[in-house]
């Protein structure tokens, strides 16, 4: 076969074709770019996502070094450094174990040497001053100056309480001249101090006094860490190991010359790649956008290629052949798409970047500076998936113009192909049996409006669903007993221990609790306390059928696979937690066993003859069966310290309320009883916590004054409130409709741009019968009702193929994935679908009817005679 | 008595240079139950006769009296309803609803006007026109002929005061164009119709009743009137 050169005369006619279909082009390069759009915006919420968590976990990682090899010498790092895979590398030290000024104990403060050149991988960036010189100067973040109340100013002096030493520490308050202030990190709850190397010459002596004979640090203080970086991320560990073996030292654990190293965890997980569940929601929303680009993209197009079949016809009569036919009609797609594109990814880049933020203000990294860079991959993704969309929607319309025959092509009308032999219905004549015949003609056609209508309104319904599935109720029964808890600091730290010694550092004040009582708008509350001085005596202990032996002669009992032993303490009795509990927060108990009646329980609890035991219950508060470890009526004796002991009976086994009534740890044995009787056997300063509720309206003025309480009063308190939660609560639900909502739009513009176009064709090439119509009789108030009609045909077969497919989605997936996650009620919802069917009615009528009005100038005679 | 006459009948199109006088002053009566043949080159103005008789289009000036009716003062609206009532159309092209059954297509007039089609006399056109074993047909299942025979059965179910037919043999063979013809007439007389028939075709127009020649929008000779 002979190349002949006719690109120029294929390209010529696919353009001028092109310029023929104003409508069309408007229609599908709209659809391009929505589906430009949506890819972008999906990969852009992906990739800013991924990226920021990983920003956030390099800073919460403390820099983004490659990897670290920890606790090294001097002498060893000179070796390691000089390996030819390091490419950078920085010897930082610790300087204390501990810096112990009270006000760093809600956000611990760590003093470091940190070479100058190594700043920015550490993310020190100083915002005023200088790099500190001497030995008594250092860097500090505006936040740890803040909390020690010092004004943002260089030159002044700041004094640490440094703990040197670990098992046998030493106390050390040093005094330093600020030349610089650092940014602080929202993300990260530490702050830094950063000395210069003539620290490490000025106290030698002291920080080598921490190191062990082989010049390793024991504990922090002289801790010297080695960051490394390499020309790549991959394979990190691998490199790190290297390094370390082939600079003549071991990775074996045990070793005498083992060095331990690890890889920056922010490069290894992404935070998001190894979910499943974010895979599949990722795939899930790629498939949608490529199904909703599809629909609408093919039937455009395939619209187009019937509309101009006769034109194909003629230019397969003149000699063009069906691959150079298909070429034409591809060429017009990828010149829609080269429109489209372009603002597709613009847009969808920026509702990308304004939605990524509000995603990552949900996640645990909530609080840090959120970026979303102009990451290529995004756009290309976005194209590449756009062509693909395009690729596939084209393919059958081109197949169908290059298929097609120049005899055929004369009397090809839509759905005229011979397939039914007769019509025997005498009633055709009707307007909208005609109507419906209209929508007949082309089934396919229709089919697809309808999906790609019904697409957006399924979504929607399951979007709604979903959303109304979260149970405030739920959620909000799990962490809120009482309108506001107080407590220490540590409390909410997991570090609340409730022995004697230290709790005045971890309990909380009587002087927080009255100045809650004395404030405005609280109503009434009550105080818990838990010391953990108490133990359950072992000999008395009645185990039930879950506290299984092992072969010391422990016991121990399964959460999940896990075996837990029940700690003892040196008399061989089992720690236990005994809680006191004032009316209020007795009252929040939840009995399951023994007696039920909260009354009784108060008075016979006051009697100090009974205790509650708490029993473990699941994400849904279901009581867990398997982890009863007594019942009702047993006997159990609880013994002091001193070897006092004190007899109850078990009154009734309640629900453990984990972040209402606990200290948030977990215990196997935990009891409660009241107030008064918990005070006769453990000091009244074991105070853990106070719950209290206030006025309706006032829980904002509450809150606010809790708030400046406890950072300006006593910083050392802490809260938590309802109110908290349930912004918790709504931020979620918020973020799913925001992005559901987006997504549905979307969707919804496609659906209805799909139906704009199919109605508007169907007028255009019928212009002529519609005419003919007229001239026997039809008057144009009758053609426009049957228009009209057609109209609400569609929107009606949309309204029962959504309602079907709404149902069963709802009744089957949404279900599935509602009852999956423990605060989730699911709920039958369809309403948003029937708040949706009236529009979709209205556009099935309007759309008709404004696609009409430029027809109807027309006279039937210039129709008629035109296309004749 | 005249069941259709025209009184000075324009039309033009344009103004200035390119005004196209399409009729210029036609004056023309048909009787009840006459079958006429309008014949004229194309651009002679039939085509646009033919439309101002049917009330598809309107007259520059000048008047059309369908029925004793003057259709040039109709609103649009009253002009379709008038049309459907008093005035059956065969075109060229058949025209046929490609969604509809040739038995739909037949009363389609008939309903629109929100009758019910006299059956007896639909069951009468069509076994007159040969259709009766097409009745549940598609159009796009018969041929030309069969096609232009379910127009003329449209057009003759509203019983019309009228039945318009532009060149409705024009996409027809010679055979077959006699065919329909023959059947034509055949209908116009057992039903007493009134026929008027465009065609630049003159062995055509020998089949009707009176020939009526135009050129260049007037009527040549003295066709205008019925024969006394």
């Amino acid at each position: 076969m002979r190349k002949v050169k006719n690109r120029k005369v294929i390209g010529r006619l696919a353009d001028r074709s092109f310029k023929a279909s104003r409508t069309r082009n408007v229609i599908a390069s709209l659809a391009i770019a929505l589906t430009a759009m949506l890819f972008t915006a999906l990969f852009t919420i992906g990739l800013g996502t991924v990226e920021n968590f990983q920003q956030a976990t390099m800073r919460q990682s403390g820099g983004d070094s490659h990897g670290v090899i920890k606790n090294v010498t001097m002498e060893e790092y000179g070796k390691l450094a000089a390996h030819p895979l390091v490419k950078e590398s920085a010897a930082c030290e610790v300087l204390s174990d501990e810096v112990l000024n009270p006000e760093f104990l809600k956000r611990h403060v760590e003093l470091w040497y940190v070479p100058e050149y190594h700043y920015p991988h550490r993310f020190l960036t100083i915002k005023e001053g200088t790099a500190p010189e001497r030995a008594d100067e250092v860097l500090v973040d505006d936040m740890t100056l803040k909390l020690l109340g010092l004004p943002e100013k260089t030159g002044q002096q700041i004094t640490l309480s440094l703990q040197l030493g670990q098992l046998d520490p030493l106390v050390e308050e040093r005094t330093f001249t600020v030349t610089g202030i650092l940014k602080s990190d929202p993300a990260l709850n530490v702050g830094f101090v950063i000395t210069s190397e003539a620290y490490l010459t000025e106290h030698a002596g002291e920080l080598d006094a921490f190191r062990d004979e082989s010049g390793n640090a024991i504990g922090s203080t002289g801790n010297i860490q080695m960051d490394v970086n390499f020309s790549n991320s991959w394979g990190i560990q691998e490199k790190l190991d290297r390094v370390i073996t082939e600079s003549g030292y071991s990775v074996t654990e045990g070793d005498e010359d083992y060095l331990s190293s690890n890889a920056n965890w922010a490069y290894i997980s992404d935070g998001a790649g190894e979910d499943p569940l974010t895979i599949a929601a990722a795939v899930g929303g790629l498939g949608i956008i490529l199904l909703t680009g599809y629909l609408i993209i093919y039937n455009v197009f395939q619209i187009s290629v019937i509309r101009d079949i006769r034109y194909y016809g003629l230019l397969k009569t003149v000699g063009t052949t069906g691959s150079q036919i298909r070429r034409i009609v591809r060429r017009q797609a990828w010149r829609l798409a080269v429109l489209g594109i372009p603002a597709g990814l613009v847009l969808g880049f920026f509702i990308g970047k304004w939605i990524v933020p509000l995603v990552l203000a949900r996640s645990a990294y909530a609080g840090g500076e959120v970026e979303v860079s102009l990451n290529p991959f995004i756009f290309l993704g976005a194209v590449l998936f756009t062509l693909v969309t395009v690729g596939i929607s084209t393919r059958k319309p081109a197949r169908i113009a290059a298929r097609v025959s120049p005899v055929e092509a004369v009397r090809y009308t839509e759905g005229a192909k011979g397939r039914r032999k007769e019509k025997r219905t005498t009633d055709g004549g009707k307007l909208w049996r005609m109507a419906l015949s209209g929508l007949g003609r082309s089934k396919r056609k229709t089919v697809i409006v309808i999906l790609s209508l019904s697409l957006s309104v399924v979504l929607l319904n399951s979007i709604f669903t979903v959303t109304s599935s979260f149970s405030m109720d739920k959620f909000l029964s799990r962490f809120v007993t009482s309108d506001f808890l107080i407590a220490s600091a540590r409390y909410f730290n997991y570090e609340y221990f409730g022995m004697e010694e230290g709790i005045e550092e971890e309990n909380l004040t009587e002087s927080f609790i009255e100045a809650c009582q004395e404030q405005d708008g609280f109503e009434r509350g009550g105080r818990i306390y838990m010391t953990a001085e108490l133990s359950l005596e072992a000999s008395t202990y009645r185990p039930t059928e879950h506290m299984m032996t092992d072969e010391n002669g422990d016991l121990y009992y399964m959460i999940g696979s896990s075996k837990q032993p029940c700690w003892q303490d040196e008399n061989g009795n089992y720690m236990a937690s005994v809680y006191g509990m004032e009316d209020y927060p007795l009252e929040k108990v939840e009995p399951v066993e023994g007696e039920m009646d909260l009354d009784a329980i108060r008075e016979k609890l006051a009697t100090g003859k009974y205790v509650l035991g708490q029993v473990d219950t699941d994400d849904n508060g279901n009581v867990e069966e398997d982890q009863i470890r007594y019942h009702a009526g047993d006997a159990i004796t609880l013994v002091a310290p001193d070897g006092q002991r004190r007899q109850f009976e078990i009154l009734s086994l309640v629900k453990e309320n984990y972040y209402g009534l606990t200290t948030r740890k977990g215990e196997a044995f935990s009891f409660y009883t009241a107030a008064d009787v918990f005070k006769e056997m453990a000091s009244p300063e074991c105070l853990m916590s106070y719950l209290f509720d206030v006025e309706d309206d006032r829980e904002d003025d509450f809150a606010t004054f809790i708030d400046t309480y406890t950072t300006s009063q006593e910083p050392l308190m802490n809260y938590e409130s309802r109110q908290r939660y349930t912004n918790e609560f709504s931020g979620m639900t918020g973020l799913i409709t925001l992005v559901g909502g987006v997504l549905t739009t979307v969707v919804g513009v496609i659906g209805i741009l799909n139906f704009v176009n199919s109605i508007l064709t169907g007028i255009v090439t019928r212009k002529r019968e519609l005419a003919m119509m007229e001239a026997i009789g039809m008057t144009r108030r009758q053609l426009a009702r049957m228009l009209m009609l057609e109209g609400v045909c569609y929107a009606g077969f949309t309204i029962l193929a959504s309602l079907a497919a709404g149902c069963i989605l709802s009744l089957t997936l949404v279900r599935a994935l509602s009852e999956g996650l423990w605060f989730m009620d699911y709920h039958f919802v369809i309403w948003p679908m029937l708040l949706v069917f009236p529009v979709l009615l209205l556009l099935g009528v309007v759309v008709p009817y404004l696609a009409w009005l430029p027809q109807r100038k027309e006279s039937v005679v210039s129709v008629i005679s035109r296309e004749a | 008595m005249s069941i259709l006459k025209t009184s000075q009948l324009k039309k033009y199109y344009g103004s200035g240079d390119t005004l196209v006088k399409a009729l210029d002053g036609v004056d023309l009566s048909v009787e009840l139950g006459e079958f006429v043949a309008i014949v004229g080159t194309s651009g002679s103005g039939k085509s646009t006769l033919l439309h101002m008789l049917g009330g598809l289009d309107r007259p520059t000036s000048g008047k059309v009296w369908v029925d004793g009716r003057d259709i040039s003062r109709l609103k649009d609206e009253e002009l379709t309803i008038f049309r459907r009532r008093k005035i059956g159309f065969v075109f060229q092209s058949y025209n046929l609803v490609p969604v509809l059954n040739v038995y739909e297509n037949i009363v389609l007039p008939v309903e629109l006007d929100g009758n019910r089609p006299d059956k007896a006399f639909v069951e009468d056109i069509v076994d007159v026109l040969g259709l009766g074993t097409k009745k549940f047909s598609l159009p796009s299942q018969l041929s030309g002929g069969q096609q232009q025979r379910v127009a003329i059965a449209r057009a003759l179910a509203a019983k019309p005061a009228i039945l318009l037919a532009d060149e409705p043999t024009g996409n027809l063979d010679s055979v077959t164009s006699q065919d329909v013809l023959s059947l034509l007439k055949v209908t116009s007389s057992r039903f007493g119709q009134t026929v008027v028939m465009i065609t630049h075709n003159e062995e055509i127009a020998q089949m009707a009743d009176r020939i009526v020649r135009i050129e260049d929008g007037r009527i040549r000779g003295k066709g205008g009137e019925a024969d006394a």
